[in-house]
């Protein structure tokens, strides 16, 4: 008996030190352990035998036993494979997936740009979506039956009589916010310059909608007002955007690696002097005009209640839509606002 | 507006190939496209209609943005003034009876001798300009007003009335008055339109014979057989015009100049053409006149520091070089001394009258920026005090907000504003089914998860928008935040849903709030103040789904003051489950406020940690687990008193669930 046991021993042992993978372990595992091994037949057949010779095989057997275990135990860790439950694990299958959301685009690039403006130094503000004849145009000196607002094709709200009554003399009617302009007058009537910042926000155009026009969408308002903010400071902080934007090779951007190619030319707003527009350079060489900029009007820093003598200041807006579209190649507006998951799981 | 190419260089000697061309406009005027053939597509800005809206306007830009200075000259006498232009002679009278929608009217009557076919290179013009020539009278109108700006239009002298005391002479009356009630007029095209008491007319004794600043009628027309003919040059208010046309939708080359505004001084140049080239193409005899302009255009006069100038653009152009830039576009500087002394001024600036757009000093600083070039401007960081960037609530929360959202795997979608169904109404909408603006943000997200699982086997969304009410008839609008879940498994997504909340609301900040379920459904409070409900789940061919709605601004309210930092435990926790067996009908968030409020002082959290329900549980019955965190904050509790806590706990559980503690 203490032979035999010597000898199986001397197997197994080496048998199991040199299998190679998991499966092969296993096999070894049932045909040393399993219920029909030799082993445990021995162990079964125990008790049939005398108290004797139970004595003396019991703990030869069950110290075989465990001796086995230990090995198969220490081969299967050394092989990488887990002990005991083993068995059929295909550990080539894919993991379970665990998915994170995706942001929209258009959530994504204004973070971008909040990101890129905050670094300098500006502050991120909103302003809200309805808004009043006054701020969308009067006190940004776009008067009442001038074509110019034709540049805003507008959505007025309907309101009742008893509302505008109650508005007194000016009965400034309501209207979906046409550019987030407006919120150039709203924070300085309560904040004294100098300062900084962007406003992000969706504005209303009453327009045909086509593959590069919707009836809302997004802008981003910058505004910077001080002593002695000029277009050559307009120019730096429209540059260093445009280039830590594009920087990471810009979509459908003409230009090597954060080269981007834009251009600087005179342009009308009403509540700029002197107007401004950015092109930026498409592959293929056509410009295509992303941002509109001047110098703050003094009649817009007279609407707010500051001196022009004392100001100066820049304000821009970008189109959010447009500049996403160009970053991330997108061909068609609509496909921000289509709620398609395909679409928004691109990015 | 569209431009001929071989007219610029009719009138310009100098003008450069078209890509120089187009790429000095674009860099210094006007955004200029080539359209091909012989037209380039020029976008004169809505303040530049006077001095620009032509191609004797486009030359002067030419010649600053090129420097042609030679030309400059030349185009300032390009029009020749008549010797001697006959007036008085009872032919024609004009009276204006408005002088505020009419500043300026001018009349000239012609006799021609024959009607002749227009040249060959006068046609080409109007064609590559997108006009149609119709006969020699009409184009030679045409063709001056885009060579000079002025809009001009011609009568057939003959088919005008003579007012009843003029009929001695058969002098011609025109008369410049608002439209009477019910009068109404056939136009030149054939199309007939009523006119209302503040459309300005030109009309004769009979009635009217054109729609001022608009279009001319059809019965006062030129043909070929027009023997006498009364040319108009005039000048009329800019938002007469352009809320008559509007109001009549009729918007012509001479309305879309007159809505912008110009300079009456254009009058004269427009009708000296118009006679030079009648009287070389026609034969036109000059035989009277008439010109009523009772109020002269004022002459701007302005300011000018060169410092501040330097200041605004960030330059240091010298006074030299401002000097030629604004000489270069026709501006005349006045020395100082002769206009007295202006405080903070170098020089003063005479502005050409029909430069109405330039009534500031930052006018003229945008003239200076412009022809400098503003890509030969350097560019400069800003010099910043160091006030810290303050962003408002409502940007820091959404970014928040989103963070956690797309953490627990929710994507995010965009909507519409525009629904066919809401509160506050457009006035004008797109179509019939956007007529309203949104009152919620669960319509769309229902639509977006149904329609997203045609092609996914789970969808998880969230979007957070504006939506908008009204108040006692005041609109308000407020952020939402809504986010659902679908998928195609058999299970509702409901508890995904409020997992989500749980989890969303506690990463915000918020820790006091609670589910109730009432007559809405499942809802979320914090105290008294409702933050939204579950929609509960609701099927579609394609699969389940559940959405939940939460008032964001509430939400933001409420989270401000729970934004603060909260010690760390000083002392250990006992944990201890507790096992019970109750009716079904009892809800879990039931008994989980009855644990609370049975040992409000040390309990801190209590979980559910497993449910059953099964036939050998009884009828009607269920088990629940519970795990319950103690702790005090003042010491360590022992397990004796945790003890006494518990038996708390099962007394209320028994006496007022009728639970068996198991």
């Amino acid at each position: 008996m203490a032979l035999e046991a010597d000898m199986l021993k001397k197997k197994a042992l080496g048998e199991i030190s040199k299998a190679e993978d998991v499966r092969a372990l296993e096999t070894l595992r049932v045909f040393y352990l399993g219920r029909k091994s030799k082993l445990s037949e021995e162990l079964r057949g125990l008790g049939g035998l005398s108290l004797n010779e139970r004595k003396k095989n019991g703990p030869v057997l069950h110290a075989l036993r465990r001796e086995f275990e230990e090995a198969f135990l220490s081969r299967s860790k050394e092989i990488g494979g887990l002990p005991g439950k083993t068995k059929n694990l295909d550990l080539t299958m894919p993991g379970k997936k665990v998915r994170f959301g995706h942001l929209h685009p258009l959530t994504k690039i204004e973070n971008e740009i909040k990101q890129i403006f905050r670094s300098m130094n500006f502050s991120v503000i909103e302003g809200p979506e309805v808004e009043n004849e006054y701020y969308n145009f009067d006190a940004l000196n776009i008067p009442a039956s001038h074509p110019a607002r034709e540049m805003w094709d507008t959505f007025w709200l309907k309101e009742s009589e008893k509302n505008v009554a109650g508005r007194g003399p000016q009965k400034s009617r309501l209207l979906l916010r046409t550019h987030t302009s407006p919120i150039q007058i709203r924070y300085m009537e309560s904040h004294k310059p100098p300062f900084q910042i962007i406003v992000p926000g969706r504005v209303f155009r009453y327009e045909a909608t086509d593959a590069s026009h919707e009836i809302n969408f997004y802008q981003v308002e910058g505004l910077m007002v001080g002593e002695n903010v000029s277009v050559a400071n307009f120019k730096f902080v429209i540059e260093e955007f445009f280039k830590k934007l594009f920087s990471s090779g810009g979509g459908s951007v003409s230009g090597r690696s954060g080269g981007v190619e834009f251009r600087f030319r005179p342009s009308y707003f009403p509540f700029v002097e002197p107007g401004l527009e950015v092109d930026i350079k498409l592959r293929g060489g056509k410009w295509l005009e992303v941002l509109g900029a001047g110098m703050v009007h003094p009649r817009v820093f007279e609407a707010a209640g500051y001196n022009p003598r004392d100001l100066q200041g820049f304000a821009f807006g970008v189109g959010l839509d447009r500049l996403a579209m160009i970053k991330y190649k997108v061909p068609d507006i609509r496909l921000f606002y289509s709620g398609d998951l395909r679409f928004i799981r691109q990015f | 507006m569209k431009f001929s190419y071989t007219f610029l260089k009719k009138i310009l000697d100098g003008v450069p190939s078209r890509d120089k061309l187009i790429d000095g406009l674009n860099l210094h005027s006007f955004e200029a496209e080539d359209l091909g053939g012989d037209t380039l597509d020029i976008s004169i800005t809505p303040n530049r209609y006077s001095d620009a809206a032509s191609h004797l306007g486009i030359t002067r830009e030419i010649a600053a943005v090129f420097k042609l200075k030679k030309a400059l000259s030349g185009l300032k006498s390009y029009v020749k003034s008549p010797n001697n232009i006959p007036t008085g002679k009872k032919l024609v009278n004009v009276t204006i009876e408005d002088a505020k929608a009419c500043p300026r009217y001018a009349a000239r009557y012609f006799e021609i001798k024959s009607m002749r076919e227009s040249p060959v290179w006068l046609k080409q013009i109007l064609i590559a300009c997108g006009l149609k020539p119709i006969n020699v009278v009409v184009d030679i109108m045409n063709y001056t007003m885009l060579e000079v700006g002025q809009p001009l239009h011609a009568f057939d002298a003959g088919k005008l009335a003579t007012s009843n005391k003029r009929q001695a002479t058969g002098m011609k009356e025109i008369i410049i008055r608002q439209a009477k009630p019910n009068e109404t007029i056939t136009t030149l095209d054939g199309q007939n339109y009523s006119l209302k008491g503040k459309n300005l007319v030109i009309a004769d004794a009979r009635g009217p014979l054109a729609i001022a600043g608009i279009k001319g009628g059809l019965d006062s027309g030129i043909e070929g057989k027009t023997r006498a003919i009364i040319v108009e040059a005039a000048n009329f208010d800019a938002v007469n015009i352009f809320q008559t046309s509007r109001a009549l939708g009729l918007q012509t080359d001479a309305s879309l100049r007159f809505s912008h505004g110009i300079s009456p001084e254009l009058v004269t140049l427009g009708m000296n053409r118009a006679a030079e080239l009648l009287s070389k193409l026609v034969d036109a005899k000059l035989v009277d006149s008439a010109d009523v302009y009772p109020k002269k255009q004022n002459q701007e006069i302005i300011g000018f520091s060169v410092s501040k100038c330097n200041a605004i653009l960030g330059t240091s152009i010298p006074e030299k070089k401002i000097k030629e830039l604004l000489v270069g576009l026709g501006f005349e500087i006045l020395p100082k001394k002769k206009f007295g002394k202006k405080s903070g001024n170098d020089f003063l600036v005479k502005v050409p009258l029909i430069r109405t757009d330039v009534t500031l000093f930052e006018d003229l600083v945008e003239e200076v920026g412009r022809l400098y070039g503003y890509m030969k401007i350097q560019a400069k960081a800003p010099i910043l005090s160091i006030i810290p960037g303050h962003d408002s609530d409502e940007v820091i929360f959404k970014e928040l907000a989103r963070t956690v959202l797309v953490g627990l795997g929710f994507s995010e979608v965009y909507n519409s504003t525009f629904s066919s169904k809401g509160e506050v109404e457009v006035q004008n909408p797109i179509v019939e089914d956007k007529k309203y603006l949104r009152t919620n943000l669960e319509d769309s997200i229902k639509d977006n998860l149904h329609s997203n699982l045609r092609f996914l086997e789970e969808v998880k969304i969230f979007e957070i928008g504006k939506v908008f009410a009204l108040h006692g008839g005041k609109i308000t609008e407020k952020w939402n935040l809504t986010f659902g879940v679908a998928h195609k498994k058999k299970e509702s997504p409901i508890f995904e849903v409020k997992g989500a909340i749980d989890e969303l609301l506690r990463r915000l900040g918020l820790i006091d709030f609670e589910f109730r379920q009432n007559d809405r459904g499942l809802c979320v409070y914090s105290g008294i103040e409702n933050l939204g409900c579950v929609c509960m789940s609701f099927f579609s061919k394609e699969g389940e789904s559940a959405l939940a709605s939460i008032d964001f601004e509430l939400l933001m309210k409420l989270t401000e003051g729970e934004r603060e930092y909260e010690p760390l435990p000083k002392f250990p926790s006992i944990m201890r489950d507790i096992s019970i067996l109750i009716g079904s009908e009892i809800q879990a968030g039931e008994v989980l406020e009855k644990i609370q409020s049975a040992s409000p002082k040390y309990v801190q959290d209590v979980d559910m940690i497993d449910y059953f329900e099964d036939e050998k549980l009884g009828d009607n019955k269920k088990s629940l687990t519970f795990r319950i965190v103690f702790r005090s904050d003042s010491r360590t509790l022992t397990d004796a008193e945790v003890d006494r806590e518990m038996k708390k706990i099962n007394k209320v559980l028994q006496t007022e669930l009728g639970a068996d503690i198991r």
